[in-house]
């Protein structure tokens, strides 16, 4: 027989990140369920204004990375323990530029990804979620 | 039958419910839910919709604009516990 798993869910430690919460939307930051930490999709969110960051393409990468790590980190995983990753562009043309900085973030044995454009809200030019493991 | 992307999202959701609950699940039981719209502009419309059927806390979430096949307004797929 199989236990029930408990649905739990993931806060940033920085509540500027708590997107979701500041714009009442309604979703959550993410969820943890079992040895899964499932992420909602994350943007260029500046986190000591909690503006959102429109410049090039890289640094809103980085951003939306540097984002994902800290809310990871905050559930006690890491950006090492990333099982499954989507990168969705607003812009195709921004791949190179984009896998230029991804690499800074997953240097060895990245995460298995898939990656698409999409039209995104707000004027983001990325739009990144994940699966990962718990701590 | 077409609808707006409000009609379309209490439809969609209607029969998610229907389905998990069929499968000895429910929609307290989605984990992470990926939403697809013909256009980003009507965020709001499904957000209104999509927000009733949900508990507190909801799941996580993923919304994208897409080109989306047959005309419908909306796409949802979820992630949920048995």
């Amino acid at each position: 027989m199989t236990e029930k798993l408990a649905r739990s869910t993931i806060q940033p430690n920085n509540p500027v990140l708590n997107v979701s919460r500041s714009a009442n939307l309604p979703h959550v930051p993410g969820i943890r369920v079992g040895d899964y930490i499932f992420l909602s999709g994350m943007g260029p969110i500046d986190p000591q204004t909690g503006e959102r960051n429109h410049g090039p393409i890289a640094e809103q990468v980085r951003i939306t990375l540097s984002n994902m790590r800290h809310m990871l980190e905050s559930a006690g995983s890491s950006l090492e323990r990333v099982v499954r990753i989507h990168v969705v562009l607003a812009d195709i043309s921004g791949l190179a530029e984009m896998d230029r900085v991804y690499r800074e973030f997953f240097r060895v044995d990245p995460p298995a990804r898939t990656v698409w454009s999409m039209q995104l809200r707000f004027g983001n030019g990325c739009e990144i979620e994940c699966v990962a493991l718990a701590g | 039958m077409r609808g707006t992307t409000a009609t379309e999202t209490r439809q969609i959701l209607t029969q998610l419910k229907q389905l998990l609950e069929a499968a000895g699940s429910s929609l307290d039981k989605v984990v992470k839910v990926n939403v697809l719209l013909h256009s980003m502009l009507e965020a709001p419309n499904m957000n209104e919709v999509y927000a009733r059927f949900f508990p507190d806390p909801p799941p996580a979430r993923t919304v994208c604009g897409a080109r989306l096949p047959g005309g419908v307004k909306v796409i949802i797929e979820c992630t949920a516990l048995a």
